[in-house]
């Protein structure tokens, strides 16, 4: 196997597709205060790249520099009704900043806190290796808590390509 | 290029892939969305009785789906989710975004779309489900408007 062939074998079988999740409530998230989604639970990592569970940098570590695909949900319940937004982004980097903002999705709260909201996001990214890429929200209103469970609040990535050309 | 490799670019450039739409109005609650009209689905996997997808390998797919309501806008909330299996045969849904219909009093169509990164078995069904508490409404039709596209981005 000549180095092209190498290459092409090594983008088709790349392992680096991971996916976790957060399996209960995340309680006691506070109104326009960035809080990081502590991701608990490893629904499959292929290459090890998830570090962090359970804390507020739980992520994926990015081994090696190039183009990912990234996806995921956020499930978020108002405490009680109010009329406003809440928001999630994924990150990479300082997770619990907003300058580095990769992907992101926002929904009104008009549903009076009775409906979980779910925000939706995915986008392909470009990445070097060493970045950490995590999850953090927030919300107006009243405050609440993201949503447990491997449908409801989670987090996958998969690498397309190596390299940042 | 020898038949590994062959084999190899073969599937880089695989035909699991489908693009489907709805050309007619469906009045809907909590139903399947009947996608009626196939774009593309070079690997004849998708089935217009069931309106799903049959996974033909095992491996992780991107699908995005979308439906948008045309009736007159209740004060309700809807959304829309895909139906699939993992690769432990397990029910699974992929959980989508949605808005209060009631947007549609002020002439916007309220829409709600679904998309991600899916890990499916081969055999299993990938489906679009609504999730509207409402009094039926219709959806609004189209190639821009209601549709379903799903890729095999790689092998498990």
């Amino acid at each position: 196997m000549d180095a092209l062939e190498l290459k092409l074998f090594s983008e088709i079988y790349t392992p680096i597709r991971a996916s976790i999740y957060r399996v209960s409530n995340q309680t006691g998230v506070v109104a326009a205060t960035v809080t990081q989604i502590q991701f608990d639970t490893i629904e499959y990592d292929y290459a090890n790249i998830v570090v962090s569970l359970g804390t507020v940098n739980a992520g994926f570590k990015i081994p090696t520099s190039g183009w990912y695909l990234i996806s995921g949900c956020v499930g978020f319940s108002m405490t009680a009704a109010a009329n406003g937004q809440s928001f999630f982004t994924f990150n990479k980097n300082a997770v619990n900043t907003f300058n580095n903002v990769v992907i992101g999705s926002q929904m009104p709260t008009t549903n009076a806190g009775g409906t979980l909201n779910h925000m939706v996001g995915g986008g392909i990214v470009q990445l070097n290796v060493g970045d950490l890429v995590g999850a953090a929200g927030s919300c107006s209103g009243t405050g609440g808590s993201f949503i447990g469970g491997a449908a409801e609040t989670y987090m996958r990535i998969m690498l397309l390509q190596e390299g940042l050309s | 290029m020898d038949m590994q490799l062959l084999a190899l670019y073969a599937q880089k450039h695989h035909p699991y892939r489908c693009s489907v739409w709805q050309n007619v109005a469906q009045s809907i609650t909590n139903t399947t969305i009947h996608f009626d009209t196939i774009a593309k689905d070079p690997n004849n996997n998708y089935s217009l009785s069931t309106f799903s997808y049959t996974v033909p390998v095992t491996g992780f797919y991107w699908a995005y789906a979308r439906y948008i309501l045309s009736g007159t806008g209740v004060n309700t909330f809807f959304s829309i989710q895909l139906n699939y299996n993992d690769f432990n045969n397990n029910a699974q849904v992929l959980i989508g975004e949605g808005f209060p219909a009631a947007i549609n009093a002020v002439g916007i169509s309220p829409c709600a779309f679904v998309s991600g990164i899916i890990p499916c078995v081969a055999g299993s069904t990938i489906l679009a489900q609504t999730n509207y508490g409402g009094a039926a409404t219709n959806t609004a039709t189209g190639q821009n408007f209601t549709f379903m596209h799903i890729q095999l981005m790689s092998l498990k």
